[in-house]
């Protein structure tokens, strides 16, 4: 189930001059294709790095990574870009939408560097958000926003899609509902979804967990009882 | 400890920004510096000025009359309180300054206290016959040369002039001479070329032509005080003068009447005198012609005597003859008798003696014989023979005394005779010497008469002359009393400084300097503060979190502002300091280097004006200040948690382009945003647009100052006076001196043109012109008049053309009705019919008839306009040209154009300042606005780029908007530029040049592709950070 994605003695220094932070060290891990993964941890603990790293937005200082058999951590920054373009989904915790964009222009904002994306209409009916295509992201709730977001990730039909808090700045209600999206593209679409959270509650619904502390990897279990969102509490 | 910290992150945050920073601080630094710089320039130009003015002792008043001054005059101004008077020569003179052609100098002569000469090259002049010259026309090789007095000019220049010839020792400047201007002149050409100055020994002159003063008043010239000063004297010099001037008329006339009195007495001396010699040179000859005339009565009296003498003497002489004959007969006669007497006597007595002896011999043979008796009688006899013997000898005797009285007689008579033939000698050796001497006397009388008939003629001719003396003695007697009759009380003249043309043209130059440094710098104030604004709205923005911090720690509101106050603050400080140094001490001199054309009598001297450093100081303080209070005042006011909670990012809106549907779907979709952004900061759009339409404005200006500057002087020779030589000939050349032009080498065509300067008066407006008119109008090949391309037609009768700058400065147009005036006053009334372009000097054409009916005199060439069309044959031709007989001056056009043009080419410092100006603008601008661009959107660039948008994408993403406001920028930009160039071209215009408003349509080009480039190359450096913006850092969740 694993080999999709590799981790391999991963380490993160942030060189400052005088300091050094060790946000990640020697961090292993694997995750499946078509898995939902949660990386769970406390403030710090370096998910946001280890995340970073995946989604090749930062370098690693040493490791390597692997994604469906590309060595990422031997991308040059151009690589990273076209890695990132194509195979890479990404949602923020504060959905990061283009202002002065439409909903629908935001996802195909993104839509129209890929390869053979999905069209922006049909990414927004998949999130729910139809008969909001045409209002900017200032007319539209946290959770529509973040809807928007997803819709941005999936439309490019990315190999692997990284949450970072997805549902951090959401209420319970509407965090629910993101996660049931995140899950549905999961299972249903067959997307790798990879979500950081530090609530542990979420747990629940993942396939895989990797437990993150201290910047290294403390566990990576694989969750027998895989429970629905609607049953997750918090 | 507290204060400690804040002050870590103050610094630190400086160190973060510098990129803010700078901006700030430049900004501050052009504004600052342009405002100072160019506000400062006026006052330092004053003040050179008012410098120069004292240190060379400027007059403060100058005396006119026109019975000119005398050095009691001098004395009189001088014991007033506070005066100084000189006494000044002035003398307009042809002159030909190291064997050059004739051109007209000014002589005036160096005063002991007023007027000095700011001597650059050289000495001061030692003797009367050294000279300083115009150091602006001249340079220093001309030392050592001689200024050579021309023999054409009249006879009252000659005079006034004691030198023939005066050697150039020195070069000068002078205050009474600021500007380039020399002043016009009855002579010559009509305008004095340059000054010269003579000791006063050089001038030989019965009085001063002019009274110059100086007076204590020490403030500043051009200022009021100075002439509230100058007025409190105005009205006692003005007395002062009237009064002077009455006694100098009182003087000449009461001398005059003297001397006229004085003559016609020493007339009429001399006329008696004349009369009693003439009287008695007449008596003389009369005498002597009586004593002549009587000679001559005696002469003739005398002849009559002599002649009567003569007869009588000849008829003496004839008696004497006779008598002389009769004594001869007599004496013969005498002779005779004598003769027979003795013979018989003789014979007497020797028959006596023969008896005698006989008787003896007797006797002796008588006594021998002792015949006593025989002997007796014979004795007897002998005894009577003895006693005839006796008596003969008696009887000889008798007849001896007879005969010798009667010789004696004879002899008598003889001697008598010889007496009269002695007396007859004597009388005619008299007559002889009275003949002699009546001969004599008749030649002296000849002589006599001669002398007399030459006396006379000599006396006649000296009295005719001494008649024809007098005669024009009292012709000239007459002659005075009538001059002195005519002779007026004096005009006077009182003036001060604003009569002096450069002293007026400076203050008017140095307040065009003002005018413009009041418009540009305000252009600068307006985007510092836009900046400013900007920048710290920013600043405070990013920092929003930061300020919620320090506020939900405590610390109050000043503390927290005072971190933006003190970064603002400390930027503006620097900036101003920087700014105002490096824009007080180059602006101006640059100024002042373009005015050198005009005006360079000396640097420029630095002044440093409180007021206007604490003044920008303040701006400074209040725009970055300002600014970075306004922009706190909005953040500080809510609460700590909505500031540490990130701001709502500024909704999105439809713009109005998506209105238009059908351009709005054809744009591609990035495209799309960047035009939402676009319209999405209003403040930011606005001053992009601003910024960029100001610094294609100001190169636009540059470039246009450029070309409206630099071909003047080409198209003023190429298109307007055609022509290549201009030929100046002296009064008394004839008008044959055409043919010898002609002849000259390479000329193919000579217009014979008459100038002169003359006044152009409109309304109140009065202006200096050449009137140009040419015999028989045909100026075509010469001088071309057109106006934007169209002919302009030449003048009728009372009409006159005029160029365009003359209509500019009076404000006359077509159809006005202007006068002209020439130098000596005659005025004539003329309609404008048309105006033609021109750009050096200002000329009024008019046909020759009006000429000579409107000024009644007849129409005489005194300048050859030449043709050469052959370029290499100009130099040559114009050798020859001087050469010609009459012709005193020679002008090549080409030589003229080359002084110009290096003269023009000062200006291109002040394009090349312009155009730096406008680079720095843009610079600064632009790369301020696409930094907070960029600050504010990080979130959103991260967001791109972790969705994979190359390099190329991420950079045009930011950078279209830039270009898209650029282009409207420069659009905007357009139009102002064309205004500003306009503004500007009116403030520098320059009396002698009319520049022409020109933009070249390369020149918008240029300003526009410049503009695009100042963008692009920010862009390059925008492109780079947005390289460096790292995704993970700038998308970091707040937690």
């Amino acid at each position: 189930m694993g080999n999709f994605v590799t981790f391999e003695n991963v380490s993160k220094i942030y060189d400052m001059g005088e300091v050094k932070i060790p946000a990640l060290s020697d961090a292993s891990f694997e995750i499946g294709k078509g898995e939902l993964c949660v990386i769970v941890g406390p403030s710090g603990a370096g998910k946001t790095t280890l995340l970073n790293i995946l989604g090749g937005m930062d370098r690693l200082t040493s490791g390597k990574v692997y994604l469906d058999g590309m060595d990422i951590s031997a991308f040059d920054k151009k690589r990273l870009t076209e890695y990132r373009r194509y195979d890479i989904g990404f949602v923020f915790q504060f959905y990061n939408l283009i202002q002065n964009l439409t909903a629908l222009e935001n996802v195909e904002l993104a839509a129209q560097i890929c390869k053979n994306p999905m069209p922006a209409d049909e990414a927004l009916d998949l999130v729910g958000l139809s008969d909001r295509k045409n209002n900017f992201p200032a007319q539209l709730s946290g959770g529509e926003q973040q809807r928007v977001a997803i819709a941005r990730a999936v439309a490019k039909r990315p190999k692997l899609l990284l949450c970072d808090e997805p549902t951090g700045a959401l209420d319970y209600a509407t965090g629910k509902a993101v996660l049931r999206l995140l899950q549905d593209m999961c299972r249903k679409n067959g997307v790798t979804v990879v979500i950081i959270t530090h609530n542990s509650a979420l747990t629940g619904m993942a396939d895989r967990i990797i437990k993150v502390k201290n910047g290294t990897v403390s566990s990576v279990i694989l969750n027998d009882n895989i429970v629905s969102v609607e049953d997750i509490e918090w | 400890m507290v204060r400690n910290a804040l002050a870590k992150n103050i610094f630190r945050e400086i160190k973060s920004s510098l990129g803010r920073y700078f901006a700030i601080l430049l900004i501050i630094a052009l504004g600052v510096g342009f405002f100072a710089g160019l506000r400062i320039t006026e006052p330092m130009m004053k003040k050179t000025a008012v410098e120069y003015i004292d240190q060379y002792c400027l007059y403060d008043f100058r005396l006119l009359s026109t019975l000119g001054f005398t050095e009691e005059d001098v004395e009189a101004f001088s014991s007033e309180q506070g005066i100084t008077a000189n006494g000044a020569y002035t003398v307009d003179f042809l002159a030909s300054v190291s064997g050059g052609g004739d051109i007209v100098l000014r002589a005036h002569n160096i005063m002991s206290d007023i007027n000095k000469q700011d001597v650059i090259a050289g000495r001061m002049p030692e003797t009367a016959d050294e000279c300083l010259l115009d150091a602006r026309y001249y340079s220093s090789d001309i030392l050592g040369d001689v200024v050579t007095v021309s023999s054409s000019n009249d006879i009252d220049t000659l005079d006034t002039l004691s030198y023939d010839e005066y050697t150039v020792v020195g070069l000068a400047y002078d205050p009474y001479y600021l500007n380039y201007e020399r002043g016009t002149t009855s002579i010559g050409t009509g305008t004095v070329t340059a000054f010269a100055y003579i000791p006063s020994e050089g001038f030989s002159s019965e009085a001063y032509h002019e009274l110059y003063l100086l007076t204590d008043v020490s403030s500043d010239a051009y200022t009021e005080e100075y002439d509230v000063e100058i007025d409190n004297y105005r009205e006692s010099v003005d007395a002062l003068l009237q009064e002077r001037g009455k006694i100098r008329y009182d003087k000449i006339k009461s001398d005059a009447e003297a001397e006229i009195s004085d003559a016609e007495k020493e007339l009429a001396d001399k006329t008696a005198e004349y009369e009693n010699e003439k009287a008695s040179a007449e008596a003389e000859l009369a005498s002597a012609l009586e004593t002549l005339r009587n000679g001559e009565e005696e002469i003739k009296s005398a002849e009559e005597e002599l002649s009567l003498r003569k007869q009588e003497l000849s008829d003496g002489e004839k008696s004497l003859e006779e008598g002389f004959v009769k004594l001869a007969e007599s004496r013969d006669l005498l002779e005779k008798n004598k003769s027979d007497a003795y013979s018989l006597l003789d014979e007497q007595e020797t028959e006596l003696l023969r008896n005698k002896e006989e008787i003896e011999q007797g006797i002796a043979y008588y006594t021998m014989m002792g015949d006593y008796d025989t002997v007796a009688s014979l004795e007897n006899s002998l005894s009577a023979v003895n006693d005839g013997l006796d008596e003969l000898s008696s009887q000889r005797a008798l007849t001896e005394a007879s005969f010798s009285s009667l010789e004696n007689e004879l002899e008598a008579n003889e001697e008598l005779l010889l007496n009269s033939q002695d007396e007859i000698e004597a009388g005619r050796r008299e007559i002889e010497n009275a003949e002699n001497t009546i001969e004599e006397k008749k030649r002296e009388i000849e002589s006599g008469y001669e002398e007399y008939n030459s006396s006379k003629a000599e006396a006649d001719a000296e009295f005719a002359d001494a008649e024809a003396q007098i005669a024009d003695a009292e012709a000239e007697i007459q002659e005075a009393k009538t001059k002195l009759s005519e002779l007026a009380e004096p005009d006077l003249y009182l003036l001060d400084r604003d009569s002096n043309v450069g002293y007026v043209c400076f203050e008017n130059d140095s307040t065009i300097v003002e005018s413009v440094s009041v418009v540009f710098p305000m252009f600068f104030l307006a985007i510092a503060i836009l900046v400013c604004m900007t920048t710290m709205t920013r600043m405070v923005d990013e920092c929003r979190g930061q300020i919620g911090t320090f506020k939900a720690l405590g610390y109050g509101n000043f503390s927290i502002q005072s971190k933006f106050l003190i970064y603002s603050g400390s930027a503006a400080v620097i900036g101003w300091a920087v700014g105002y140094f490096a824009g007080t001490l180059t602006i101006p001199r640059l100024i002042w280097s373009v005015y050198g054309i005009m005006y360079g009598f000396a640097d420029i001297i630095y002044v440093f004006d409180p007021t206007m450093f604490i003044l920008c100081f303040a701006a400074a303080i209040l725009c970055s200040c300002g600014a970075a209070y306004a922009a706190c005042y909005s953040v500080l006011r809510p609460a700590p948690a909505t500031l540490i909670r990130p701001k709502s990012p500024k909704a999105g809106k439809k713009v109005w382009l998506e209105h238009l549907p059908f351009i709005w779907k054809h744009l591609g979709f990035l495209k799309k945003v960047s035009v939402r952004n676009i319209f999405r900061y209003k403040n930011r759009l606005f001053m992009m647009i601003l910024g960029i339409g100001g610094c294609t404005a100001l190169l636009i200006t540059g470039f246009g100052i450029r070309d409206s500057i630099q071909d003047v002087v080409r198209f003023q020779f190429e298109e307007v006076m055609k022509f290549d030589i201009s030929v100046t000939v002296s009064d008394s050349a004839s008008g044959d001196i055409i043919g010898d032009i002609e002849s000259v080498d390479g000329v193919e065509g000579v217009l014979p043109v008459y100038t002169s300067t003359s006044d152009l008066l409109f309304r109140d407006t009065q202006k200096s012109v050449n009137l140009l008119v040419s015999e028989n109008n045909d100026f075509g090949d010469f001088v071309a008049f057109n106006l934007d391309g169209d002919e302009v037609p030449l003048p009728g009768k009372n009409e006159a053309i005029i160029s365009v700058g003359a209509a500019d400065a009076s404000g006359a147009g077509v159809g006005d009705e202007i006068t002209l005036r020439d130098s000596d006053y005659n005025e004539i009334k003329l309609t404008v019919t048309g105006i033609f372009d021109n750009y050096i000097y200002n000329y009024a054409i008019i046909s020759p008839e009006t000429y000579e009916e409107d000024f009644g005199t007849e129409l005489k060439a005194n300048t050859y306009y030449v043709n050469i069309p052959d370029d290499s044959k100009v130099r040559q031709a114009s050798v020859s040209l001087i050469g010609i007989d009459g012709v005193s001056n020679v002008t090549v056009n080409e030589d003229t154009v080359n002084r110009m043009d290096s003269t023009m080419n000062s200006i291109n410092y002040i394009v090349v300042m312009v155009l730096v100006c406008a680079g720095a603008l843009a610079f600064i601008v632009i790369y301020n606005l696409t930094n907070i661009n960029i600050e504010e959107r990080i979130r959103e660039i991260a967001t791109i780029k972790v969705l994979g948008f190359r390099k190329g994408e991420v950079a045009s993403y930011v950078m279209r908007e830039i270009i898209i406001l650029t282009a409207i920028g420069s659009v905007v930009g357009i139009p102002f530029g064309y205004l500003l160039h306009g503004f500007v071209m009116s403030c520098i215009q320059v009396d002698m040049v009319s520049f022409q408003n020109k933009i070249t349509p390369l020149s918008y080009i240029l300003s526009l592709l410049l503009t695009f480039v100042f963008a692009f190359i920010i862009n390059i450096f925008m492109i780079r950070r947005l390289d460096k913006i790292d995704m993970a850092s700038s998308l970091k969740s707040i937690e």
